[in-house]
């Protein structure tokens, strides 16, 4: 700041002949001058305003002579036609002021109908949107009373759900305290079946021991018989043997009931039927045939044909109407059933081996 | 702190008499318009006071250049409209012969010995540049920056319209400085056409140098430009010869043209 | 004055650039150019002894970037003739707008010597120019 930087007396000397230079400067080349340029540019723009009001002065000065021409009057007439001019003037003005009311009044008379159109616009506008409030608010009515309907009903099932729940509960009280008798019982009956089976054991015991007893004294009294009839000797003749059941008896047979040629060949199967009465023999004749026996006598009944080679073995099935044989031939290893009605082998197969003997299962 | 008001006041008000008359080249009416004379600012530019010389001259010269830009010579010489006016007076008239006699050309701009200015937003534009540059230099341009985009057009505003206060209570504040220390470097050009080829010089100078404050005489030196060769000479600025002890720092502050730079013409007494 | 946040602003030219040649801006242009006051003689013609200053343009904002930064410039030239030569190498037409900046603050008139600039602003031996297709710093 300009406190500190202290001008000593050299610099204020100096700075009086600056301005001491300045002064003269001044004087030379200002004032001389300054008024009379000011003067000067005052008159100027004064003689250009004058010249202005000149130019606009001639303009109306040539205007109003065009129209002096025009009107076509004297001289002598000229304040006349001046006045006439000049009421003509205001007479045009006029007509132009209305000319110019006519057309504003056509413009406002267009607005007032564009603002009435637009109007209706609102109006009708105004009345959809009623149209649609009233509805929403019927809307809003019945929405709410469902509403009111459904919360009773909820109210509803819930006190529905909450008996039900409690129903449950007394439910799985009444369950849980069954469940208690339930083991309880089953307790009891397990115990009981144990006593009962101790009960039983005992019977059984009691049973076993009278049972041997009994069984001792059958055995005594079985081995008196026995001692009693090795004491005494029986002759069993054949013949009682011969027409008992063979499953009862088991004598060996000393003596031939028949004897017959069967077969041309050598008879190499024989079987009984199940009865005991038919029995089919089977030779290297290649014929299977079907001997009746008597109570003395077996007569042929009928023979069966069909077979290629020896038959080997000969079997009855279980019903008795079916016989099923097997041949042997060094190529042909044949097994055959017949139908005893028929008499021809209905099924031949082939067989590596040689049969043996043949069963009916 | 440019504190002299009395001095700066002085500055501010100095006019000069200019009589403009149009190129008789360019005159289309039969006849010859008046010669149109008006007190300059020293301090002001151009294009800001010559509105009135165009509208009276430009009725009389053919309409296809009625849009033309208007420019000023004196002595055949164009003038360059972005020095200030009393800077251009100092520079080219040596005989003191007022009013000063300018010519008004509409035709044939010289474009390239002048720049162009179509309007007074570029003479505004010229301005604050100059005041930035002077700005850098003096306080690395910390100032402007801070002031506010109203200060910047306080400046401009009280120059176009020739208002002292509305200008220094902006001004003053791009002529603080901190105690002691005085400027940077002090924002100056230095014209010297009948020493040298260059338009101006500018370099750096101090304002204090080694605890004394520097002078005129050193600003001079530190040019190392022999100007006594050519004989005595004078440091001209506003129309004044300044002493050569005067400090820099006072003549920055209080002698500065509206862009804050010393215009210091040297002038050889012997023609 | 205090240069070094210029330079550090500008990190590309000064690195990138170091070893590239620096060019000499040649000194004549097809444009006439804006010169000092007739009383004294036009701008000299570069011979090889008018000493040089180096001049580093960087763009700033959306301005086309030139591969040749660093410039060799004639110390009598101006501002004015380095935007003309600007203009020819970025190919702008003369309605398009191109503002050159100082120290990031001012914009030098176009008819100050590149001299004057350097020994007012220069750094390091360069005086660093920004330019600009709009308005930066006013």
């Amino acid at each position: 700041m300009a406190g500190g930087l202290a001008y000593s007396n050299i610099e204020l000397s100096i700075r009086r002949v600056i301005f001491k230079e300045i002064e003269k400067r001044n004087y030379r080349e200002k004032e001389p001058f300054e008024v009379l340029i000011s003067t000067y540019n005052k008159l100027f723009d004064a003689v250009s305003e004058l010249r202005h009001e000149i130019l606009l002065l001639t303009i109306q000065n040539e205007k109003l002579r065009q129209e002096n021409l025009q009107n076509g009057q004297g001289t002598l007439e000229g304040k006349v036609t001046e006045k006439s001019s000049i009421l003509e003037q205001k007479i045009y003005s006029l007509q132009e002021e209305l000319t110019n009311l006519h057309r504003r009044k056509g413009e406002h008379a267009q607005q007032i109908v564009d603002l009435t159109s637009k109007l209706q616009e609102a109006e009708k506008n105004l009345n959809l949107k009623e149209n649609l409030l009233s509805e929403a608010e019927t809307k809003i009515i019945a929405l709410k009373d469902e509403k009111k309907q459904l919360e009773i009903s909820l109210a509803e099932t819930e006190g529905g759900n909450q008996v039900l729940r409690d129903e449950h509960q007394a439910l799985q009280i009444a369950y849980a305290s069954i469940e208690e008798k339930l083991k309880i019982l089953h307790y009891e009956n397990i115990a009981l079946v144990e006593r009962l089976m101790a009960y039983k054991a005992h019977d059984a015991e009691i049973l076993n021991k009278e049972n041997e007893h009994f069984v001792k004294i059958k055995q005594a009294q079985m081995q008196k018989e026995l001692e009693e009839a090795a004491s005494e000797v029986k002759v069993i003749t054949a013949d009682r043997v011969l027409f008992e059941t063979p499953l009862l008896s088991s004598s060996i047979p000393t003596k031939v009931h028949s004897k017959f040629d069967a077969h041309e060949g050598e008879v190499n199967a024989l079987q009984f039927n199940a009865a005991g009465r038919m029995l089919a023999s089977g030779g290297g004749d290649r014929k299977i045939k079907l001997w009746d026996i008597g109570q003395n006598t077996c007569s042929l009944r009928g023979s069966l044909t069909g077979s290629n080679a020896g038959i080997t073995s000969v079997e009855f099935d279980a019903n008795g109407s079916l016989i099923l044989a097997a041949s042997n031939v060094t190529n042909q290893r044949s097994l055959y059933f017949w139908v005893l009605e028929k008499k021809i082998p209905i099924l031949c197969t082939q067989r590596r081996t040689i049969l043996g003997f043949l069963t009916f299962k | 702190m440019a504190e002299d008001r009395e001095i700066l006041r002085e500055i501010w008000e100095g006019r000069l008499p200019v009589c403009f008359t149009l190129a008789t080249e360019e005159v289309s009416t039969p006849i010859a318009p008046d010669p149109f004379y008006l007190m300059v600012p020293r301090l002001t530019y151009f294009p800001l006071v010559t509105d009135k010389v165009r509208r009276h001259f430009v009725r009389c010269v053919v309409p296809e250049k009625h849009d033309n830009e208007m420019w000023l010579e004196f002595e055949k010489c164009p003038l360059k409209w972005h020095y200030p006016i009393g800077l251009l007076y100092d520079l080219l008239v040596t005989n003191s012969e007022l009013p000063w006699q300018l010519t008004v050309h509409f035709d044939k701009y010289p474009d390239n010995k002048l720049l162009k200015c179509p309007s007074k937003d570029v003479v505004e534009s010229h301005l604050m540049h100059s005041l930035k540059e002077a700005d850098a230099l003096k306080h690395k341009n910390h100032i402007m920056a801070l002031m506010q985009e109203r200060d910047h057009k306080q400046l401009w505003l009280g120059l176009l319209h020739d208002r002292f206060d509305q200008f220094w209570s902006a001004n003053r504040k791009l002529m603080e400085h901190s105690a002691e220390d005085g400027f940077r470097y002090i924002p100056f050009r230095l014209y010297a056409p009948q020493f040298t080829s260059k338009p101006f010089m500018q370099y750096l100078v101090k304002s204090i140098e080694n605890e004394k404050r520097l002078t005129l005489e050193d600003l001079l030196q530190r040019a190392n430009l022999n100007f006594e060769s050519k004989g005595p000479f004078q440091v001209v600025i506003h129309g004044i010869d300044l002493p050569l002890e005067t400090p820099l720092q006072w003549i920055s502050e209080h002698l500065s043209y509206p862009d804050n730079f010393l215009h210091l013409c040297i002038r050889y007494s012997s023609p | 004055m205090d240069n070094n946040p210029v330079t550090e602003t500008l990190p590309d030219s000064s690195n990138a650039e170091d070893n590239e040649p620096n060019v000499e801006m040649p000194s004549h242009t097809d444009e006439s150019l804006p010169a000092i006051l007739s009383s004294a003689p036009a701008t000299p013609k570069a011979d090889n002894k008018t000493p040089k200053i180096t001049v580093v343009l960087c763009p700033v904002g959306g301005a086309p970037i030139m591969r040749q930064r660093k410039w060799e410039v004639d110390c009598t030239q101006t501002i004015g003739f380095i935007a003309s030569f600007i203009r020819k190498k970025l190919t702008l037409q003369k309605s398009d707008s191109l503002f050159f900046y100082v120290n990031q603050s001012f914009a030098p008139s176009l008819d100050q010597s590149v001299q004057n600039l350097f020994d007012c602003f220069g750094s390091d031996g360069k005086l660093i120019l920004a330019y600009c297709r709009t308005q930066a710093w006013g």
